[in-house]
């Protein structure tokens, strides 16, 4: 189940930010794990994280490059811009995800976790991306 | 975190030609919406499309398909709104401080456009409201004279019976061609206008001029004569279109009866001469008190331009009884010194010799033609009045440049300008000032009203500029009239001065001695409030002012006229070469011209 847009709007940078706090990786990868390690729920299309990508840019919170990629494409060498976290996203990494967790335990205090998102609540969101864990 | 080696890092600059162009067309035709509706910098383009080229390229090399990734890719119309968004954000902040400011100015330049759209709009709506008829206001107080008590028919008759003295060939001594002789300005032209000048002195004993102002009637007639007497061949048949009258601002009123009065005035004293060449006593005498009353009768307009040319015809008039007294005074009589006593008396005295209040109609006739009207004695400028305004300055001959930017600041000018209400207050004001300014004694008075300050900050074509351009020279009529009744007190005291020797036998030790028998009061000097100085000298006198340098040197005459050009003018400063001569009034003499320079 993919969650609504508004949900996503403040769900999808925080779990970019996630992401890239293990890693650093580009487009279509952040894509693909993003959908992978959610089931589904936060998955995005371009038209979504890229211009995601390019806020988080222009914010500060992360930083792009381009490097040659490892492997090599039928056309020959093709380079890809790989995104990771800076200082300031870590920071923002750590505010958003007390805020999440506040918001968890409020949910959950409501009883609106088990009834409001029966299969992939906030609790499991928040679970796939480990938020506040140690990465 | 996984390393990276910095060499195979690429910076921002220079961003990898990764191009679409390898991607199937479906991908690609998306990456090129995408780029197309960004309408970003080409390198934010080159940057943007080399990651979705990598992306979708990834994609394919994962074993999507073309379709699942055209379908997982979203909206690309919304995808461009967001990148540009975003790209945008990530931009410098001196570009982010330009586009501020660009839009600061581009929205201040929109909300001027709209306000002036609107300023102009209201402007070119107003129309102004015409509810007083000032021509009909003027010739009310004509219409009730009985035409047995109006001069002008008369003056009329005169000036139909004037002609041409005849010398119209004549050629001086060296055989070079003279000018015609004027009717009106040479004492042959006296002599040929015996019955004109008769049916002068029966005008000057009516009572009142009777003359209707605009009349179109008087304009085509006055040229009409004017044109014979400048031997026009054709001046019967011309044509001579009057100036319509119907709708026409007062500013547009023309005086034409002016040219012929005065005319008359230069004719009756040419006509003196030769009554004292004759010896004839009645005539000069009937001359003199018929260009004396010609000068009241001139009056009756209540114009500043009617008084200033009766002031001109007074000192004409003055200056030649001075004459007779000075050197024929056996030529007048008892009587005749009595009548020229009355007459003077008539012409005064100073306060009364301008007058402000027709001006003052005038500028409202222009207000009501110019502005619109709020019933409550406001509003705001109107095209008309841009138009009357255009035309005045024509009128007056400063000619204002309406240029693209003075039409585009009318509206302007309009909204934020002085108002109607404001612009009278500031007329009413001026005029109330010079009103006041013209009652006080010369002598003790104060800075004069100061019109030029306001002219200062005017405008072409702007509101105030009705003040400036309609603005008479209040001041310099007020000096006129200074300077005129001066010269009238010092020739009633001459008068009264030949009235005591003629029962005395010899002119009195001083001027007080005329008081109260043969002079109400004592004729003061315009220099400094004191009685005019008066010298016994044997058997005559001299009567003077200090002039304008305010030192008594004595009755001394300047040399020649010239010199004596700026002796009356006490309200400007004198060059210091004519600083040593005073205003004689008594005996009169006729200075010679300046020797041409060799």
């Amino acid at each position: 189940m993919k969650i609504e847009r508004e949900l996503m709007r403040g769900a999808g940078p925080v779990a970019v930010l996630k992401l890239l706090n293990r890693r650093e990786m580009y487009g279509y990868e952040l894509v693909e794990t993003l959908a992978e390690r959610t089931d589904g729920a936060l998955a995005m299309g371009q038209s979504t994280l890229y211009p995601m990508l390019y806020n988080l840019e222009a914010q500060g919170f992360v930083e792009g490059y381009w490097k040659e990629a490892g492997t090599k494409g039928a056309d020959g060498s093709r380079d890809r811009k790989y995104y990771r976290l800076t200082d300031k996203g870590k920071t923002r990494l750590a505010e958003d995800s007390k805020q999440w967790e506040a918001v968890i335990r409020a949910m959950k205090a409501l009883g609106v976790a088990s009834l409001a998102i029966p299969r992939v609540s906030l609790v499991s969101v928040s679970s796939a991306l480990r938020i506040g864990a140690n990465p | 975190m996984t390393p990276y080696s910095p060499r195979a890092v690429i910076s921002h600059s220079d961003v990898p030609a990764v191009s679409a162009s390898t991607l199937p067309p479906q991908l690609r035709q998306i990456v090129e919406r995408v780029l197309k509706r960004t309408r970003l910098w080409p390198s934010e383009r080159a940057d943007v499309e080399s990651e979705l080229a990598a992306h979708f390229a990834d994609g394919l090399a994962s074993g999507a398909s073309i379709e699942k990734l055209v379908e997982d890719f979203g909206d690309p119309a919304a995808a461009a709104g967001l990148i540009r968004r975003a790209k945008i954000r990530s931009r410098s902040r001196a570009w982010h401080a330009q586009r501020m400011a660009r839009n600061v100015i581009l929205g201040a330049i929109g909300l001027l456009a709209v306000s002036y759209g609107a300023i102009a709009l209201r402007y070119y709506a107003g129309t102004p409201t015409i509810t007083r008829d000032v021509r009909k206001e003027f010739n009310a107080p004509i219409a009730s004279i009985p035409q047995s008590q109006r001069a002008w028919p008369i003056y009329k008759l005169a000036l139909s019976a004037v002609v041409n003295p005849g010398r119209e060939k004549a050629t001086d001594e060296s055989g070079r061609g003279l000018p015609p002789l004027s009717p009106f300005e040479s004492i042959e032209g006296a002599s040929a206008n015996q019955r004109a000048i008769a049916l002068l002195r029966r005008a000057a004993a009516l009572p009142k001029l009777g003359l209707e102002i605009d009349d179109p009637e008087d304009y085509v007639f006055i040229n009409r004569q004017l044109a014979r007497l400048n031997a026009d061949k054709d001046w019967e048949t011309k044509e001579i279109p009057a100036p319509p009258r119907e709708g026409e601002p007062a500013i547009s009123i023309v005086l034409p009866h002016l040219v012929p009065l005065r005319s008359f005035s230069r004719l009756l004293m040419q006509d003196v001469d030769l009554a004292v060449k004759a010896a004839d006593a009645q005539a000069v005498s009937d001359d003199l008190v018929a260009a004396m009353r010609l000068a009241v009768l001139t009056r009756e307009s209540p114009f500043l331009i009617t008084d200033l040319v009766s002031l001109a015809m007074g000192e004409l008039v003055l200056r030649k009884l001075q004459e007779v007294l000075t050197f024929t005074p056996a030529l007048v009589t008892d009587n005749a010194l009595k009548q020229f006593s009355a007459a003077l008396v008539d012409m005064g005295p100073r306060p009364q010799l301008v007058r402000f209040d027709a001006e003052l109609q005038s500028f409202d006739d222009i207000l009501q033609r110019s502005f619109t009207d709020d019933r409550n004695g406001d509003g705001r400028m109107t095209p008309a009045g841009a138009r009357l305004l255009t035309r005045a300055s024509q009128f007056s001959g400063t000619n204002q440049v309406v240029d693209v930017g003075t039409v585009a600041a009318l509206p302007i000018a309009s909204t934020f300008g002085p108002s109607r209400k404001s612009l009278r207050q500031m007329y009413v004001s001026l005029v109330e000032q010079s009103k006041q300014w013209n009652a006080q004694p010369p002598w003790s008075r104060s800075a004069p009203p100061d019109p030029d300050a306001l002219k200062a900050q005017t405008l072409p074509l702007s509101p105030y500029s009705f003040i400036s351009l309609l603005l008479p020279a209040f001041n310099n009529s007020i000096y006129a009239a200074d300077k005129f009744d001066t010269d009238r007190g010092a020739t009633l005291a001459i008068i009264a001065l030949e009235q005591y020797r003629r029962k005395h036998g010899a002119f009195p030790a001083s001027l007080s001695e005329l008081v109260p028998s043969f002079l109400s009061s004592l004729p003061l000097d315009l220099a400094d409030g004191q009685p005019l100085r008066y010298k016994l000298i044997g058997k005559s006198f001299v009567l003077y002012s200090l002039g304008a340098d305010r030192n008594d040197n004595g009755g001394t005459l300047p040399p020649t006229a010239s010199a004596a050009v700026g002796i009356s003018n006490f309200h400007f400063p004198i060059d210091a070469a004519k600083a040593n001569y005073d205003w004689v009034f008594f005996p009169f003499v006729q200075l010679p011209k300046d020797e041409p320079k060799p």
